[in-house]
């Protein structure tokens, strides 16, 4: 290409000697201008150097009818741009400068105790340390895939074995820009150290972290082929070849308008709602793959294709299916499998998985399919304005759909606002919650955080006694007992009270859930600690010293979220400097004392016996007793 | 008397393109300008990824309108060198100066994704027009 460009410019330049008089000048003019025309043609024709072949990681190739998204652009320009800004795009990269999200020449990293190098040699990314695990080694290999650019990012070497790659078992968590040990991402006892093995990425992440994978695992190591790394245009639309060479001419494309569209391709946006909804559902629900695809999974991947009925080829996991031969294999390779991913009632637990929590709420279930809702309802993979900014990258909600208009798009009787203050009977002003506070409230975790059931349920402290699972109006109201809940449950919506021991009448929920819940409960609660809404709701003086108890909970993910919480709260960010929540149980619990201590000495909010906070501070006893029966059972949470 | 005929239609025909020529500059950079200040103030509807066609149609319209504009004024200086009034040229200079800027103007509504809106269909027309002027005004040339 130098070579033609070089050439072009020569020739342009002989233009001039063409205005010359008299027949030598035009000979040599003529002579040049044969040679340029003959060296611009090698320079074109010459081919640019092939690239190095990708033998060390999934090779990401355009067939069995994929094209990649390259080849949406021209007709959806609008959608590739949003899209191509969107975090699904850059779910899973190769791994370059440009795509590293940490900035550094050359780092030494601590996991637990031992050393994790990254460099950068040239444009290769490489790390060095030793693996733990099933397959113990030395390793010195180059960085050669991402996972994650939004929240986290995983780094992936190739171990040589074929395309089969491995996690470096430090991530970068990109809120803190702190690297922190992979397995202190998820709610995993703390023995759990290592980070997933060898071939996870193939085996596992490649379903929904790529477009139309196939993970070819073999004897001779992994040869994964992917259409395109991250979540491209075909993994919600399906397969484009078909719809390319359908539409290539202008003619068809403009009787295709006519007509309202073609049907060589699916769109989310226009499939019935249950298709529609599928298509998100196929990587963001708990589900297994039916049997009869067990033994063409390995070589071409899954079966589904964005408008199938993904129910034909997957099982969606809920509370009916205990039986099912699926659920039955699946818990025979992995016995906390219901248990991780579920609440009791088959509500999931697992963030990231909003179709089984939709699937499950009357607003999906109901028969009229004109008012059925499906993912499109609130979300757009492409924004409605044409308007790319970071708030619809975060949620890629529709417009106004961060308020309340998801619901009121359909029950317009609260659209009204005074109809909208008296069904919520709270008072008006700030601080009221939202349709999505009360109704899909933060039960689930993962990314180190809560996120929002899609479960569209009402609070109810019956369900919570079934359960276990928090109530929404205690997750705001933090400082307020079951029994309190039960009441206003009961006198304002008429749900019926249940009966509550002395500990659910007298002590705050909230505070039973932090000290006395499971490791899931407990993070959980001290993500909503700091919440802003519940700090509006709750106040923020009385916190403290129950967050500084989980500062050496043994779950790190709990840790990390009491301590992200107390810095919301005013004046604690000095007694946490230097807290380390990957640290040892004895290096971290002097956190606990300083930072209980702080706020002893400031309390002067007097008596608060909800919150076993007397006129002097904290009521010790009290609290003593409800963390001695802290629910230490192993949890197992990793999305 | 003939001869002095012709002469005063090839005055007016020069007059009347110097006059396309400069009015349609005018038109065409104000365009120009106004599209470079959506750009230059970030004008949300007009940047938004989904406009994207709409923005090159808006393009298209001022460089082929500021183009064309020109082209009026060389036809005018050409008009010097012609041995007849070139009155096909002229009229389908004319022609392809309103089809093609106006095409594109017109594609820009009711553009659909990577597709520009029906009014696109004045662009082909206009290049031909374009063609037809070009090869009137190369014959009507003196040898």
């Amino acid at each position: 290409m130098v070579l033609a460009a070089a050439t072009l410019i020569l020739l342009t330049a002989l233009l001039p000697l063409w205005s010359l008089a008299g027949r030598s000048a035009k000979a040599v003019a003529a002579t040049l201008t044969l040679l340029g025309a003959l060296g611009l043609g090698l320079g074109v024709l010459a081919e640019a150097p092939a690239p190095q072949p990708v033998a060390q990681r999934p090779l990401a190739q355009a067939d069995s009818g994929y094209v990649g998204s390259a080849s949406c652009r021209s007709c959806h320009p609008g959608e590739h741009a949003s899209w191509f800004r969107s975090f699904h795009r850059t779910m899973t990269q190769v791994a370059t400068r440009d795509t590293v999200v940490a900035e550094f020449e050359r780092l030494t990293l601590d996991w637990f105790g031992s050393e994790v190098a990254l460099e950068w040699r040239g444009d290769r990314l490489w790390t060095r340390f030793d693996r733990r695990g099933a397959r113990p080694a030395h390793v010195e290999r180059p960085i050669e895939q991402l996972t994650g650019s939004h929240h986290l990012q995983v780094l992936w070497y190739s171990t040589g074995d074929g395309r089969e790659l491995a996690p470096v078992p430090m991530c970068f968590q990109i809120e803190t820009a702190t690297w922190i040990p992979i397995s202190s991402v998820f709610v995993l006892p703390p023995e759990f150290r290592d980070p997933p093995e060898p071939g996870t990425w193939n085996r596992t992440c490649t379903t929904c972290h790529a477009t139309a994978a196939r993970p070819r695992l073999g004897e001779l190591g992994a040869d994964t082929r992917v259409a395109e790394l991250g979540i491209a245009c075909e993994a919600c639309h399906g397969p484009g070849e078909r719809h390319v060479a359908a539409n290539r001419g202008p003619i068809a494309r403009y009787l295709h308008r006519a007509r309202g569209g073609d049907d060589s391709i699916a769109n989310p946006a226009s499939l019935p709602p249950a298709r529609s909804a599928e298509v998100c559902g196929g990587c963001h629900s708990v589900r297994i793959l039916r049997m009869q695809h067990f033994a063409s999974w390995n070589e071409h991947g899954s079966p589904f294709v964005p408008g199938d009925d993904l129910q034909r080829s997957h099982l969606i996991v809920g509370s009916d299916d205990r039986d099912a031969p699926e659920l039955r294999h699946e818990l025979r390779k992995n016995p906390h499998f219901f248990a991780s991913n579920f609440w009791p009632d088959g509500q999931v637990r697992l963030s990231g998985r909003e179709f089984n929590g939709l699937r499950s709420s009357p607003c999906y279930q109901h028969g009229d399919h004109e008012r059925q809702i499906d993912c499109t309802s609130c979300h757009r993979l492409h924004p409605d304005d044409g308007i790319v900014d970071e708030r619809w990258r975060n949620g890629q909600l529709r417009e106004g759909m961060s308020g309340d208009a998801g619901c009121t798009q359909c029950h317009h009787e609260f659209a009204e606002r005074d109809a909208w203050w008296a069904h919520t009977h709270h008072r008006a002003g700030e601080g009221a919650p939202s349709c999505y506070d009360c109704h899909m409230s933060y039960t689930s975790v993962g990314l180190m955080k809560a996120s929002r059931s899609h479960a569209i349920t009402s609070p109810d402290v019956n369900v919570e006694l079934a359960t276990g699972r928090p109530n929404a109006c205690n997750q705001c109201h933090l400082d307020r007992t079951l029994a309190w809940t039960a009441g206003h449950l009961s006198a304002s919506w008429g749900v019926r009270a249940p009966e509550l021991d002395p500990e659910q009448r007298t002590v705050a929920a909230s505070v039973r859930w932090l000290l006395k819940g499971d490791a899931g409960l407990r993070m959980l609660a001290a993500w909503s600690y700091g919440w802003a809404p519940a700090q509006r709701a709750s106040g923020r003086d009385w916190q403290a010293p129950f967050l500084a108890r989980l500062l050496d909970d043994p779950y790190y993910v709990v840790r990390f979220n009491a301590a992200r919480s107390l810095q919301t709260l005013d004046g604690y960010g000095g007694s946490l400097r230097g807290y380390d929540f990957v640290a040892d149980q004895a290096d971290v619990q002097p956190f606990v004392d300083n930072v209980t201590a702080v706020w002893q000495a400031r309390w002067t909010g007097g008596d608060r016996p909800q919150v076993l906070i007397g006129k002097r501070g904290l009521l010790r006893a009290p609290f003593a007793r409800l963390y001695a029966r802290r629910d230490d059972r192993k949890v197992y949470i990793a999305e | 008397m003939t001869e002095t005929i012709a002469s005063t239609e090839l005055e007016r025909l020069r007059a009347r393109h110097l006059r396309y020529g400069w009015l349609g500059l005018f038109v065409f950079v104000v365009l120009g300008g106004v599209l470079e200040a959506l750009h230059g103030f970030k004008v949300d509807w007009y940047l938004a990824v989904g406009n994207e066609t709409t923005r090159l149609m808006w393009r298209l319209a001022h460089a082929h309108g500021t183009f064309l504009s020109l082209v009026h004024v060389a036809f005018a200086v050409s008009i010097a060198h012609a041995e007849r009034p070139a009155l096909l040229a002229s009229r389908s200079l004319l022609g392809a100066t309103i089809a093609l800027p106006g095409g594109f103007l017109l594609g820009a509504f009711g553009a659909d994704g990577g597709d520009p809106g029906l009014g696109i269909a004045l662009v082909p027309l206009g290049l031909v027009m374009l063609l037809v002027a070009i090869v009137a005004t190369l014959r009507g040339l003196r040898r």
